[in-house]
């Protein structure tokens, strides 16, 4: 046997070993998952209604005293500095999920166009290294390459989501999950208890007063009805957001369970149930 | 004692509570009360509104303040996964580097003096690349 049939011999034996391995390296579910969470929490339009909401809430309060004018505004501006505070944090978690799909995608150890430009630079090299022999050596070299870069992509994609998992669920599951669902829905609560109070007070015939025209009651209760749809579409889009949360928090969850099987048939399957839920929230905030 | 961000809500979650007990009230009694009294009632329902609000921006700058720490350490994650990615595009560029210096080493045997120049400049540009890497 000849130095170069040795080399090769050799060669295809590591194949074969890394292959085993390689086999079993599909993370087409964590990618895809993780576009998906991309997807649902580059969301932030909840954050732009709870800063605008002071400003809409000053249009229904009646007394315009320069005191009270005042402390609107300097409430509306306090929520402007807070609303960039919390697109920061949304947007964390957004340039995480796109650094999961980035490091989790195949094309990231796809090798095999950087590998054919060195065979064809071996192959002009003219070393009496049959075409045949070095098309079976580029295509191991290609194997071999390919299968240990998936087998060190999931060890990187492991050794993330272990990192990532601790601050991640205290930011989905602790405070801004109660931002979303205690602050921002209490706003929209007291919202449309505003616009009712406001509407109201202008349609109700009070003692001493000059009664409304009917044409003025249409018109108010048609602007009612469509500032209340408004703010029920809000609160659509604040459990829509909230369910995104949970699933994104479940699913990251179940990824560091099984952060040294990434491939295991039971994950790949939930992973894509939870694909399937978030993608219906998307829906539904898209139409909000 | 200082005011916590449960504190906060709680405060905000009451008021609005209470403005909505007021709207109620206004609504089954304004026809029994005098214009006075509902007007002072109705101011009553904005002041409490307008506390509540102030309350629940309040309990979120709190709320914030807690979010400050995970969020720099999922932040801190993140350069992390992102050099990872680096790690796996150098091992590519790695591999461009060799075939240009096959690609080099085979124009010199072939004692070609135009491709050695053109391999040269195309190895001169994926060094370049290595740097930026």
């Amino acid at each position: 046997m000849t130095q170069r049939n040795r080399w090769v011999l050799s060669l295809t034996a590591s194949c074969i070993a890394l292959l085993s391995i390689a086999c079993t390296t599909d993370l087409t579910a964590v990618r895809e998952w993780s576009k998906t969470s991309l997807e649902a929490t580059q969301y932030s339009e909840l954050v732009t209604t709870y800063a605008n909401t002071p400003q809409r809430l000053k249009r229904y309060d009646p007394k315009k005293s320069l005191e009270i004018t005042e402390s609107w505004d300097a409430q509306i501006k306090l929520r402007q500095n807070q609303a960039e505070a919390l697109k920061t944090i949304l947007s964390a978690i957004s340039d995480y999920m796109a650094a999961l799909a980035i490091l989790s995608s195949a094309s990231t150890v796809d090798y095999s166009k950087d590998v054919g430009a060195l065979n064809a630079g071996i192959q002009n090299l003219n070393a009496g290294i049959s075409n045949e022999t070095l098309g079976a050596v580029g295509s191991l070299v290609n194997a071999v390459l390919g299968t240990a870069a998936k087998a060190y992509q999931k060890r990187q994609v492991a050794d993330i989501v272990e990192r990532a998992n601790g601050p991640l669920q205290t930011i989905l599951r602790g405070e801004l999950r109660n931002i979303i669902s205690q602050d921002f829905r209490g706003d929209l609560s007291n919202e449309k208890t505003s616009i009712g109070g406001y509407f109201k007070d202008k349609l109700r015939v009070k003692e001493g007063a000059p009664p409304t025209s009917a044409a003025a009651r249409v018109a108010l209760e048609e602007w009612e009805e469509l500032r209340l749809e408004e703010n029920a579409k809000r609160t659509e889009a604040v459990d829509a957001y909230l369910t995104v949360l949970d699933k994104v928090a479940v699913g990251h969850q179940k990824l560091y369970d099984n952060r040294n099987e990434l491939d295991a048939e039971k994950l790949i399957k939930d992973l894509f149930s939870l694909i399937v839920e978030i993608r219906k929230q998307i829906k539904i905030l898209a139409a909000t | 004692m200082k005011l916590t961000k449960e504190d906060a809500r709680a405060i905000a979650d009451a008021l609005r509570k209470a403005a909505e007990a007021v709207d109620k009230y206004l609504d089954d009694n304004y026809k029994k009360i005098s214009r006075e009294e509902y007007e002072s009632l109705y101011e009553s329902f904005h002041t409490i509104q307008r506390i509540s609000s102030f309350a629940t921006t309040v309990a979120v700058g709190l709320a914030l303040d807690a979010l400050t720490k995970p969020a720099a350490e999922l932040k801190k994650v993140i350069k992390q996964a992102k050099e990872k990615i680096e790690t796996l595009k150098t091992i590519g560029h790695v591999i461009r580097v060799v075939a240009g210096v096959v690609d080099l080493a085979a124009s010199v045997m072939a004692r070609d003096p135009n491709a050695i120049v053109t391999s040269v400049t195309n190895l001169g540009n994926l060094m370049k690349e290595t740097e930026d890497v």
